[in-house]
This record gives C-alpha cells, structure tokens and sequence, in this order.
C-alpha cells in the first residue's frame, strides 16, 4: 500500500489522518466528537483506540491542517479542531490517491478467483 | 468490555478508574508545560464524555469508568505519544520514568543491603565474626595497624583476630547504615510524588517493567551471593562466606515483592476469558 502524502497509519492499517481531516471538514469539532462521528459515519467500521487521536490531532494541528481553540459547548470548555485551507488541499489530494488506490484493489479483487 | 477485576489503590479508587488514569497521566506529563496541561484536560474531557455516554447506556459509574479507560488505551503509551509530539518532552517523560526506577530500585537495594548488615550481627556473633568479615586468613598486618587494632579490640586473640572483629562490625555498622538511607530513599519517593520540586523525578515507569527488572535484579543477586558464599563454604574457605549468604538471603524479600507485583501486573494484562 503507497504511503500517501507521507500521512500516517495507525495499527490497523487505516489512514487516520485522512479519516479524521474527513470528519472535520464536514464540521468543527473536539476529539471525543470527531471520534463519534468517525465510529458512527462508518458503520462502526473504524472503532478506533482512542488514545491514538489525540496525537494525531496535535500532530495534524503542528503540520498546520487542522487548527484548533477552547470554546464554551454544551457549557464546557472544549478543544475544538477545525481544518485550516491546507488541511482541505491535503484532504482532496489524499482523497483523490486513495480512491485511485480502492478502485485498483476493487477490480483485482473483482476478477480474482 | 473487559470483565476482568481492577485492584484497588491506597485510596480505595481502581486503578482502572479515571482518576487513576488521570493521575498517571499528569505524572507522565509532568514538565511538558501548556502543551501538556493542554492533553491533560482533553483527556479528562474526553474520559468524562466516556463516562456519561456510558452511565447513559445503563452501566454503573465504575463500569462506565473501566469501559472509558480501557477504549483510551494504554495510559504509558499515550503519554509517550503526546509527549512524542512535544519533541524533548517525549525523551523527558523516559528520563524521568528511568530517574524513578533508579530511585526505587536503589533504595529497595539499599534497605537490602541494610537487612543484609543486620542479619550478620547475630551470625557473626553465633558463629564467628570471621563468617562476615573477608580478611585472609593468614594476612599479615603492619605493627601499626595491630598496635592500633588491639587498642579497639584489646580482648581479640591476636592480631589477625582483632582486624577480623573490626571488619566484621564494620560490615554491621555500614550495612545498616546504608538500610537506613535506603528506607529514607522510599520515603522521600513517596513524599515527592506528592508533589514538589523532585516530583518530576519521582515518576514510576510502568509496573510491570520496573518489577520485571526488580526482579530479575534481585533474583540474580540472591542467586550469585548464596552460591558464592556456600561454595565457599563448601570448599572451607569462611571468610566472607557467611556475609555473602546473608546478602542472598536479604535480596529475597525484596526479589517476592517484584514477583509478586509482575504476576500481578501480567494478570492484569490477560484477556478476560
């Protein structure tokens, strides 16, 4: 599997980072919330070890993709992370790799036998 | 989620719970400044969105608690990945974990070397002071050195007799000694963690590595001094023989207690069945 855009994956394989720039380009949001998102918009395909998201999210923030800020939610001061315009240009090239690299594996699987 | 047991701390908490979580985490960050206090209160955010989802879906306080713990993972590793990401800090959080095991691991060494020292009074006395000190037998001293020896231990038989009482009370005196700043060690480990200036020093490494090298320390200490010392006895050499077996014989509380704390820690570590 290519490594893309030198992003980084987690135990299991997933790219965590393009899962959760995914997540938070829909909408701002802090970790236990975009983790939900995450579990809940797959299927509960990508129940991810939680631990694992905060570093990725500090580390997203320190590569300028994701920016983040306290605010008030629901009455409770939260780190909110949002994604930044090179988060969103990383997105869509990562996207668009990714889904060249799923349609390769789609038609060898479709033809193996 | 895991059904298996959580021990229970000093203070009655598990040591699955969130506040043990969290505690364990602050000593790991310890240091890392706002970048730290930053994860920290994340976390605990984290943990309490975990908690009230969990107590939501009908799970008591202590299993929602366990249930949030445990899908966090790891504490040690998340520590070392936030910190990871604070460059040096990361290579602090291992410095300091080494710093608190060297800590413990000398003082556990010290008070065994007190115990060793206090055992060889009453052998040396049972069973001659020659069994503790290690003088040659047949070591031929300066007339100074036995004008000055005799003057101390003017009821020795000889020379040689009151160089062997000297060095074997010497034994005693440093051993027990040195058990007494050992046992001022553990103590001032316990009280900076409390917090402090030393606190950041006074940071356990994981358990189960700071008892797997405790034990595997004091076992091999335990090993090599009891058949050191009866295999010279064996051969009829006493000097020293006796000191070595007690030092083997005081490595052992301490070699049980790093067994007993990695069995545990392996326990806790199985797969529930």
């Amino acid at each position: 599997m290519p490594r893309l855009l030198g992003m980084q994956r987690d135990s299991a394989g997933v790219h965590l980072d393009l899962l959760l720039l995914s997540v938070l380009a829909d909408r701002p949001a802090h970790g236990y919330l975009a983790i939900s998102s995450l579990r809940e918009r797959s299927g509960g395909v990508f129940d991810l070890p939680e631990g694992t998201v905060y570093p990725a999210l500090h580390r997203l923030e320190r590569q300028g993709l994701l920016a983040s800020d306290w605010e008030d939610v629901a009455g409770r001061r939260r780190r909110v992370y949002r994604i930044t315009a090179a988060g969103r240009d990383a997105l869509a090239a990562e996207r668009e790799q990714w889904q060249s690299f799923a349609r390769g594996v789609s038609t060898l699987v479709r033809w193996a036998t | 989620m895991s059904a298996a047991p959580a021990s229970t701390v000093a203070d009655g908490r598990t040591d699955r719970s969130v506040d043990a979580y969290l505690d364990r985490l602050f000593d790991l960050l310890g240091g890392g400044g706002a970048a730290g206090r930053r994860a920290l209160t994340e976390v605990a955010d984290h943990l309490a969105d975990g908690v009230a989802e969990g107590m939501a879906s009908g799970l008591s306080r202590a299993e929602a608690e366990r249930r949030a713990v445990d899908r966090l993972g790891s504490v040690d590793r998340l520590a070392s990945q936030l910190s990871r990401g604070q460059g040096r800090a990361g290579v602090a959080v291992v410095l300091r974990q080494i710093c608190g095991a060297g800590w413990l691991l000398g003082a556990a060494a010290a008070v065994s070397i007190g115990v060793a020292g206090a055992l060889s009074w009453p052998i040396g006395r049972l069973f001659g002071a020659d069994l503790i000190a290690a003088d040659a037998p047949n070591e031929v001293l300066p007339a100074a050195r036995c004008r000055y020896l005799l003057e101390y231990y003017p009821h020795a038989v000889g020379c040689q007799a009151a160089s062997v009482a000297h060095h074997a009370e010497e034994v005693v005196r440093n051993g027990v000694a040195m058990g007494v700043l050992g046992a001022f060690a553990l103590v001032a480990f316990a009280v900076a963690r409390r917090g402090g200036r030393l606190a950041r020093f006074a940071v356990t490494p994981p358990i189960g590595v700071l008892a797997a090298v405790g034990a595997t320390m004091f076992g091999a200490a335990a090993a090599v001094l009891i058949e050191s010392g009866a295999s010279r006895l064996h051969s009829g050499i006493r000097s020293g023989a006796g000191f070595s077996v007690v030092g083997g014989i005081a490595s052992l509380p301490a070699l049980v207690v790093f067994a007993v704390l990695l069995l545990a820690d392996l326990r806790r570590r199985a797969p529930a069945p």
